[in-house]
This record gives structure tokens, C-alpha cells and sequence, in this order.
């Protein structure tokens, strides 16, 4: 039993994936009418502004527009492959419930006869039956379930992070929506818009960086559990189940001369 | 009933057996191990590519569910063969009453065990997938 098996159902993931991205999709267009919003309103008050106020308000425009892009950039991606991702979850739970556990099932039906009668079969051959077939396929059997709950866990860790890096970009988003709410750009007066283009060009500024570095933080573990899967795939070369890497055969299909010799 | 008869039948039950988990796991080997586990490049990853670059996930990913592959379907080809050497064995025991033992050991294949590991049968012929001969003369 791997301790990292996926936990709940495949549609609580996938769902959580749809609502991050369905919130992003709506406070990414919030920003976009925000931010044109804003503009709009600077530029009504353009001839009120003297030259290097104006040109001061620019750079900082840009500033915003920079820092904003830095998110869009990640957002457009995510748009482009969430798909993916969903299918992945879906595999991540498919190696428990239609690969482990029907395997781990045949594991207990291989080790026990098909009829108690048996049990009471001797002889040379009936001995080799019970101390190789019966504890080799079993063992096999054993061991091949123990390998589906190990790729389900390794690929749920990694649906795990990508919930919480989209997750988590939905909360960046709704964060950066909520402060061009708050500067409210296009309202202010005169004497204040250079001020308030200030404070919204640090908040924001500041903001996404450190999200953006919070993000990569998330993405990291997914990069240490692709370093960590040459070892995985190593340590599945399980020589003492599978030599060669292949089924441990208890058995040679008769051949004719079997017979001719016995 | 000779005590040779109750023997066949319940070997024959033994051999049942392993037909039927040799149709279990064929199932799993087509769906989903040959037919749902593909996952594409761009599967490890929700954000920009270039943050996670996921070569190695997916040629991980890909050797092991290949190593899976082999691994189901060799199961399920053994235990076809091991119900293929109990009724064949079932068989023999009904037509002579003098039993070969050596013939009938010669279908078993030995795993020797040594320092803790164990070896397959050099000797065995390959998996050729095919059911045993039944027709020993």
C-alpha cells in the first residue's frame, strides 16, 4: 500500500481544475475592462496634466501593463493545457481502481486452489506445484499491484501540485482584479491620479512578483518528481520478482518428446 | 470412482482457475494498460512549458507503462500455460493408469533460488504466447 495514493475521486480534482479556471477566465476580462477603464480616464484628463506628470503616468502604465503581462503570460498557458492535466488525473486514478486493485484481487485468487480438495494432492510434481507455482504467481502477482499503486502515487503528486499551481493562479488573478478595483484609476481627481498610478504600479508590481515566484515554487515540485522518476523507473526493475523484467514463468508448454522419454 | 478420477477432477478445477484469471488480467492488460494510461507531453504540466520542462517525466512515464505492458501480458500468457500443464496433465493421468512422472515434471518449470534471489528456468522456451501442446505421444 503506497502511502501517496490519490485520495478522493478523480472528478473532485478535475473540478477544482474547471473552477480555477473558469474564475481566471472572468477576472482576466475584469482586468482587461479595468485597465482600459483606467486609461480611458486618463486620457479625458490628458490637457489637465503637465508634460512630465503625463510622462511620468505613462511609464508607470507601462509598469502595470508589464507586471499584468508577466501573469497573462502564465494564464494563456494554462488556458492552452488544462485539458491535459484532466486527463491525467483520470489516469492517476485508473492505475488504483481498474489496474491495483483488480490485480491486487487476482493476487489472493492465485494463491488459493480451486477446491480445498487439492490441497491433499502428493507427490514430486504436486510438491513443485505448491512451493513454485503457487508462491511465485502469488508473489508476481503481488508485486505487479504494489507497481500500479506506485505510479498512481507518483502521477498524483504531480496532479496535486498542478491543482494548487492553478489554484492558486486563480486566487493571483482575482488579487490583481481586486486592487485595479480598489485604485479605482478612472475616478480619481486631478491633483490625485499621479499618486494613485503610483500606489497601483507598486501594489502591483510587488504582488506579482512575489506570486509569480510563488507559482514557481509550486511548478519546482513537479521538476524534483520528474528528477526523482529515473530512480522510480530504476527501482521498479525488480529483479527479484521479475528477472529480465519479465513474468516469472512456472511453467514449459509440453513438448512431444516429454512423453517419448517418460 | 478410482481416487485417480477425484484427482483429475479437481485438477481440472485448478486448471479452471487459472483460465479465468488468465481472462481477468487479458482484460486489464487491453483496458486500460494497452488502451488508457498514453499520457502526452503535455500532461505533467498546466502552466508555461518552459517553467517544467517534462521530457523526463513522460520518458519515465513511458518506459514504465511499457515494462507494464510486458509484465500483464506475460502474466496472463503463464497462466493460460499453467491451465494448459494441469488439464494436460489431467489428461494424462486419465488415459494411463500408470502415471510418467518424470513427463509430467518435465512441464514444470524450476526457479532456483540462491543468496535470496531467484533465477528463471534458462532452459524454458520462450513465451510464444501459444497454448500448450496437448497431444503428447
Amino acid at each position: 500500500m503506497s502511502p501517496n495514493e490519490p485520495q478522493g475521486s478523480a472528478m473532485d480534482h478535475t473540478s477544482a481544475i474547471e473552477t480555477a479556471v473558469d474564475q481566471i477566465r472572468d477576472r482576466i476580462n475584469e482586468i482587461a475592462n479595468r485597465f482600459t477603464a483606467g486609461i480611458e480616464g486618463i486620457n479625458k484628463k490628458w490637457l489637465d496634466l503637465p508634460p512630465a506628470v503625463m510622462l511620468r503616468v505613462r511609464e508607470l502604465l507601462d509598469a502595470i501593463r508589464a507586471s499584468i503581462n508577466k501573469v497573462l503570460d502564465i494564464v494563456s498557458a494554462v488556458l492552452a493545457h488544462y485539458a491535459p492535466i484532466i486527463s491525467m488525473i483520470d489516469i492517476s486514478f485508473h492505475w488504483l481502481h481498474a489496474v491495483k486493485r483488480p490485480i491486487s484481487n487476482m493476487a489472493g485468487a492465485t494463491a488459493k486452489w480451486a477446491t480445498p480438495d487439492l490441497a491433499s494432492w502428493e507427490g514430486d510434481t504436486a510438491d513443485h506445484y505448491k512451493e513454485q507455482v503457487l508462491v511465485f504467481q502469488p508473489g508476481a502477482t503481488e508485486a505487479l499491484a504494489d507497481q500500479a499503486g506506485f505510479i498512481s502515487a507518483w502521477l498524483y503528486e504531480i496532479v496535486i501540485a498542478n491543482v494548487e499551481y492553478v489554484t492558486n493562479l486563480a486566487s493571483v488573478v482575482s488579487t490583481i482584479a481586486g486592487q485595479l478595483a480598489a485604485a479605482a484609476i478612472e475616478a480619481a481627481t486631478v491633483a490625485d491620479l499621479p499618486f494613485a498610478v503610483a500606489d497601483l504600479a507598486a501594489a502591483v508590481g510587488t504582488y506579482v512578483e512575489s506570486s509569480v515566484n510563488n507559482l514557481i515554487g509550486i511548478a519546482h515540485r513537479i521538476i524534483v518528481a520528474g528528477e526523482r522518476s529515473r530512480q522510480i523507473v530504476d527501482s521498479l526493475v525488480d529483479e527479484r520478482n521479475f528477472t529480465n523484467g519479465l513474468w516469472p514463468e512456472s511453467v514449459t508448454p509440453p513438448q512431444p518428446e516429454a512423453t517419448l522419454n517418460g | 470412482m478410482t481416487s485417480v478420477q477425484i484427482i483429475t477432477e479437481h485438477i481440472r478445477e485448478e486448471a479452471n482457475k487459472w483460465r479465468r484469471l488468465s481472462g481477468d488480467m487479458q482484460e486489464v492488460y487491453q483496458s486500460p494498460v494497452v488502451d488508457g494510461l498514453e499520457l502526452g507531453l503535455s500532461s505533467f504540466f498546466i502552466g508555461p512549458t518552459e517553467v517544467v520542462p517534462a521530457g523526463i517525466h513522460w520518458d519515465s512515464y513511458s518506459a514504465f507503462l511499457n515494462h507494464f505492458k510486458t509484465l500483464t501480458l506475460g502474466a496472463a500468457i503463464e497462466w493460460e500455460q499453467i491451465q494448459g500443464a494441469l488439464n494436460w496433465m489431467a489428461d494424462e493421468f486419465d488415459r494411463v493408469d500408470e502415471i510418467a512422472v518424470e513427463s509430467i515434471e518435465a512441464v514444470w518449470t524450476e526457479r532456483t533460488t540462491s543468496d535470496g534471489t531467484l533465477a528463471a528456468n534458462p532452459d524454458a522456451p520462450a513465451n510464444d504466447g501459444g497454448r500448450p501442446a496437448h497431444e503428447p505421444q
